[in-house]
């Protein structure tokens, strides 16, 4: 089986230098490959900082991180919410992670969710609580945005401190920890390999058909030039899978798979993730 | 589409979850029974292939661009099953490390898009490209329209998910607790979007994939589509052949039925008051009191030699049904087969050294799949 390919320096610099110089569709692929391989390089570098959370087992981060993005998802008032945030930020700040990436996160979800969410203060029915250029808001409308604004920052801010601060080899463990099915754990930690060389490959071909252009194309080749590239990726995937399967199979696979257990988690492991589960289950009894 | 945490409650996430824990099983059966040791490659990597091709920007007509989801090429080429686990591998690495969707609804993500868009592009592929040649522009069209009905499927879905929320969780005060817009609101905000851009994008690449496909790598389609090119799969003929037997065997039902079918009177009945009371009948009671002349004097031309399915030779009626069923399907094929090899006899002949515009190429490796 192929080692792992992760996104290093060069490849980040490749990729800004493409994404500065190109136009159009390679322009904005390019800038989709380029925001997930830096997200994953940033997530590995944070991750192996010295922080507070680092310092912590993955299956401890990961049952907690569960915890408390349940009980933000579940929780009916504005202050429980916010005091789950200020948990989190308070976390990421202890972990050592920039003020740069949460602002980054923060503003992405802001604008997405508050794009679903602005309507809904003035269609929302419910009793009128303000009039804004002849339209009414009301009470329940500003209510249910500015809760689903919270509650969305929150369990966004939660996901990012955890994967940020784990690498993913011990977050695929923790999945295991948590009594996923072995093989769904190796397949998502393959897949999550292999996203990653299908990145490279796919910059490679699109570095290969820029260099040959001349000039801007018809938006119709352009369209012809994506799923040409979308067909020779799916081809060179079957290609890679036989060349993984008989890789796999010269090293003695014969479709079990098998993976070495955990060391169980101490006493003390488990007395902070129950008072935690405690604590959140009287904050939203109550 | 994919959802956020926060915009659905923690019970439809549990129920989502629960959704889709038995199609994962009964997908994961079936994939593993189908590959055995070819499983965890083929779909980490069709997955890894997913997760990069929702990447891509495509250039739609109108100068916008838009994300192809991948859920119609999973199952064009991969079939629903082992599609709805390649998808929801991609599904659960974009929500876990890339924040692309939530934690919590992992498993409604996971329902709408990778299970019930796989199972509905599939069935709208196999539906609309039937049995047609695997180069054909049929197969590209309904490799295109499972793409667009798969991700509309997941769409609604989604829709029907958000506009569910208002209705069962709100407060005291009636303030939506989870996503705010009632069924009247998301359904056309999530679908105006899908029936349009989306779904477009979604064609458009599963179409031209097929079509890249058809012209390059036609063996990569050869999974899904049994049967097609080089005629009818031995299980399906079976099937057929037991199919029409049984519909040879049921064909004296025909003799219960009471009265004669409307237009298909002969000139006598229109002497016969029985007859001409069930013609009246039948026809706002009206009945010419003599056959039209027309019919009088063309119905003569041709005797059939099996008048009313019923062979002169037979005195049961219902062998005589059976009997005439077996002749008249006889008679079909055997002009089928005159057809066909008539239609199959080349004009031009092909260069001995020239290759089948479906065949792999030369230099083509084999394929484990």
């Amino acid at each position: 089986m192929p080692g792992p390919v992760m996104p290093g320096p060069v490849m980040s610099e490749g990729l800004h230098h493409l994404v500065h110089r190109r136009k159009g569709f390679l322009d904005r692929t390019l800038g989709e490959i380029s925001h997930v391989v830096d997200r994953s390089f940033s997530a590995e570098l944070s991750s192996a900082n010295g922080g507070f959370l680092q310092e912590i087992d993955a299956r401890v981060k990961m049952a907690g991180a569960g915890i408390l993005i349940f009980t933000a998802a579940a929780a009916q008032s504005h202050a429980l919410v916010i005091g789950i945030w200020s948990v989190a930020v308070g976390l990421a700040l202890a972990s050592r992670l920039q003020w740069r990436e949460l602002t980054t996160l923060w503003a992405g979800v802001l604008l997405f969710s508050g794009f679903i969410a602005l309507p809904a203060i003035f269609l929302t029915p419910g009793e009128p609580w303000a009039h804004i250029l002849g339209l009414t808001i009301t009470h329940q409308g500003w209510r249910t945005a500015t809760m689903l604004l919270a509650r969305v920052l929150t369990t966004s801010t939660l996901g990012s401190v955890l994967v940020s601060t784990t690498p993913w080899h011990q977050l695929l463990r923790a999945m295991r920890a948590f009594r996923l099915p072995v093989v769904a754990v190796v397949l998502i930690g393959m897949t999550y390999r292999y996203i990653f060389l299908f990145i490279q490959t796919t910059l490679d071909m699109l570095e290969g058909r820029q260099s040959r252009l001349a000039g801007a194309l018809p938006a119709a080749q352009r369209r012809t030039m994506a799923i040409a590239t979308v067909g020779v990726l799916m081809s060179k995937a079957f290609e890679l899978s036989s060349d993984v399967h008989l890789a796999m199979q010269s090293r003695g696979y014969r479709g079990e798979v098998h993976v070495l257990d955990e060391r169980p988690l101490s006493a003390k492991e488990w007395a902070v993730l129950l008072a935690l589960a405690l604590l959140c289950g009287v904050a939203l009894w109550r | 589409m994919h959802i956020p945490d926060g915009y659905l409650s923690p019970s439809t996430c549990a129920v989502a979850y629960a959704s889709a824990v038995p199609f994962w099983y009964v997908a994961m059966g079936k994939v593993k029974r189908r590959l055995h040791s070819r499983f965890l490659p083929l779909i980490s990597v069709f997955s890894a292939f997913s997760f990069v091709i929702m990447m891509f920007n495509l250039p739609l007509p109108g100068g916008t661009t838009g994300h192809a989801t991948g859920v119609g090429l999973a199952a064009v080429v991969l079939g629903p099953w082992a599609g709805m686990l390649a998808i929801s591998v991609a599904l659960v690495i974009q929500a876990v490390f890339f924040g692309d969707g939530g934690i919590t609804a992992i498993g409604a993500n996971c329902f709408n898009i990778a299970i019930v868009g796989s199972l509905m592009a599939s069935f709208v592929y196999r539906l609309v490209a039937g049995l047609s040649p695997m180069g054909s522009t049929r197969r590209l069209l309904a490799a295109g329209l499972a793409g667009y009905a798969g991700i509309n499927a997941a769409a609604l879905i989604t829709a029907i998910e958000f506009g569910l929320q208002p209705l069962l969780f709100h407060d005291a005060a009636g303030t939506p607790l989870y996503a705010p817009y009632s069924l009247a609101i998301a359904v056309p905000a999530m679908m105006i979007g899908h029936l349009t851009f989306a779904g477009f994008a979604e064609f458009l690449v599963s179409a031209g994939v097929v079509s890249y496909l058809q012209r390059t790598d036609p063996g990569l389609l050869a999974r899904e589509a049994p049967g097609a090119d080089i005629g009818l799969a031995t299980g399906s003929l079976k099937r057929l052949w037991a199919g029409l037997a049984i519909l040879m065997i049921l064909t004296p039902l025909g003799l219960l039925a009471v009265g004669s079918a409307w237009g298909e009177w002969a000139p006598a009945d229109f002497a016969k008051p029985e007859s001409r009371r069930e013609i009246a009948a039948v026809s706002q009671g009206q009945a010419p009191a003599i056959a039209p002349a027309g019919l009088e004097r063309l119905s003569s031309i041709w005797t059939a030699p099996i008048p009313d399915y019923a062979p002169p030779i037979l005195k049961n009626a219902s062998f005589g049904y059976v009997l005439s069923a077996m002749t008249g399907t006889g008679l079909i094929i055997l002009v089928s087969l005159l057809l066909s090899a008539f239609g199959a006899r080349p004009r031009n002949a092909r260069p001995s050294n020239a290759r089948p515009s479906n065949a792999r190429p030369r230099n083509a490796r084999p394929r484990n799949v």
